[in-house]
């Protein structure tokens, strides 16, 4: 089984921290020792920094690192910060990035139609998943409900929420699970007991995908999790690396 | 780096250990308010304690903590009954009901379905120094009862310095920093180094990375025990964060049982495996 970590990151410390991992080879060595295969990584230094700077540099330190994936944030393209729609495509192409995330409240702007809807169009065209924190907001809507307006506003979005838990959150999420089948959730804070199986049995095993929130949260929690949840080996395969290798795969820029 | 140790393999492999049983010192029981819990009766608690090596439970009522001390106890004891090699309990008490908690703790030693007593402070909005929880605590420490208290960082009513200040009332009280005083680590780490008889529970704390290094070098693995708010909380994510953390397989097993062990076995309530 190839294992691939959703949801993990590198950087220096700005607050306090109290197992920091500042650098992509420290990365490496955490994913070894709980033997997980490769990573899509977010740095903080994009969430931290200005992503206009730091997507690039991120993705260059990334670079010779085969097994870690660089993630790039997203910003409004109206500001230029970004050039054109297909220069941004041009860029993540060039430096191999093949997953967004959204910070909106961390990078003051609004994340529906008018403040990204080129982007978001781009998006779903290229098959672009983009990665949604849970504690982000957007206008005064945040967590679940962003979710919802983000894939009611565009269908087919390929939409990971990130960091659902660790009060178990199925009430808010399995309508929006039932209503949007493009909606992906990551189980790093999915601590429910019981709760990867009773998605699984009831929306498929294609919904999840497995990340650890490293180095912000411990390694092993969602890792064992998964990796003894109550499910047949293959929804494990694609829990714990699967879903996430074939949304990869299937990029299109 | 610290290398993979047996322990973790075992588990990763397994997802449970033969050599090394769990003990949840930190249950809880029936549905709340504010979840889902596809796991929620006593035989799928059951199902969920044995996939993950768990051999003994301690529970409390989510009834009788925020419903009905009464019958939600009352409930909690007959769980117990129909498990009793895989349940014990904590009786909940309300601090704002104190005629009743009065009431309550007469008898309680006896019934031995109860090994310790529960508080909730921050939910009931009550501090752990107050007035009406003077009974419980005073009882607790006569009878041995441990005292698992809901901690957080920067509550007024169950904060960790506060759990200082009733340490220092009953010197000989068992008490079970719940969550480990979530946030407020440097201060919970002093208050269990300086009282013999206060712990740290890990249940949510465990998943903020580096703290359990921090509770196990600060404090000694020997004050740190192993909880999951379950039926909240799968048991495989809080051992996965404890085996997955840079400590050794010594420090494991306190934490996994041999502490509780202890202190069931001291409190008079000696677990057999
Ligand atoms: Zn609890």
């Amino acid at each position: 089984m190839t294992i691939i970590d959703a949801n993990a990151s590198f950087g220096a410390v700005y607050t306090p921290t109290l197992a920091p991992c500042r650098t992509p080879e420290e990365l490496i060595a955490a994913l070894d020792r709980a033997g997980v295969d490769r990573a899509l990584v977010a740095a903080d230094a994009i969430r931290g920094g200005c992503p206009s700077e730091m997507n690039v540099r991120a993705a260059l330190e990334l670079a010779p690192h085969a097994r870690l994936m660089p993630v790039w944030a997203i910003l409004p393209l109206e500001t230029g910060e970004f050039g054109t729609r297909t220069e941004f495509l041009d860029s993540m192409k060039r430096y191999g990035v093949r997953a967004l995330a959204a910070y909106p409240s961390k990078h003051r702007y609004l994340l529906d139609r008018v403040g990204c809807g080129e982007l978001l169009d781009a998006m779903v065209e290229c098959r672009i998943p983009l990665l949604l924190p849970l504690e982000e907001s957007s206008g005064g809507v945040g967590g679940w409900a962003l979710a919802e307006k983000l894939l009611s506003e565009t269908p087919g979005l390929r939409l990971i929420v990130l960091g659902t838990g660790p009060w178990g959150d199925d009430r808010l999420f399995r309508p929006l699970l039932r209503s949007f089948p493009t909606l992906t959730v990551e189980v790093s804070r999915y601590e429910l007991d019981g709760g990867i199986a009773a998605l699984c049995g009831k929306y498929g095993a294609e919904r999840l995908v497995y990340g650890s929130g490293y180095p912000h949260w411990a390694m092993g929690g969602a890792l064992l999790t998964a990796l003894h949840a109550d499910i047949p080996e293959a929804d494990k395969g694609l829990i714990l690396g699967g879903n996430i290798a074939r949304m990869l795969d299937e990029v299109t820029i | 780096m610290s290398h993979p140790t047996p322990l973790m393999e075992e588990f990763r492999r397994l997802g449970k250990s033969v050599s090394c049983p769990i003990i949840d010192m930190h249950g809880h029981f029936g549905p709340f308010n504010g979840i889902f819990f596809p796991n929620v009766t006593a035989e799928q608690m059951v199902g969920s304690m044995d996939r993950a090596g768990v051999r003994l439970i301690v529970c409390s009522s989510h009834e009788a903590l925020l419903v009905n001390s009464d019958t939600g106890n009352a409930r909690m004891a007959d769980v117990v009954r129909r498990f009793p090699d895989r349940f014990r309990a904590y009786w909940s008490v309300n601090p704002n009901e104190p005629d009743v908690l009065l009431r309550q703790l007469d008898g309680l030693a006896e019934r031995k379905e109860f090994v310790g007593i529960k508080f909730l402070s921050d939910y009931h909005r009550y501090p752990i120094t107050g007035d009406a929880y003077v009974p419980a605590l005073k009882y607790a420490q006569e009878h041995r009862m441990p005292v698992l208290m809901h901690t957080w960082g920067g509550s007024k009513f169950d904060g960790p310095e506060l759990v200082g200040e009733v340490a220092d009332r009953y010197p000989d009280l068992v008490i079970l920093m719940g969550h480990s005083g979530y946030g407020e680590w440097d201060v919970s780490i002093s208050v269990a180094r300086k009282h013999p008889n206060v712990y740290l529970e890990l249940t949510a704390a465990y998943a903020v990375n580096g703290v359990v290094e921090k509770l196990v070098n600060k404090a000694g693995s020997e004050k740190v025990l192993f909880g999951t708010d379950l039926p909240w909380f799968d048991p495989h994510y809080a051992a996965g964060c404890i085996l997955y953390a840079h400590i050794s397989d010594d420090d494991r097993h306190n934490i996994f049982h041999r502490n509780a062990e202890r202190i069931l076995g001291q409190c008079g309530n000696p677990v057999r495996f």
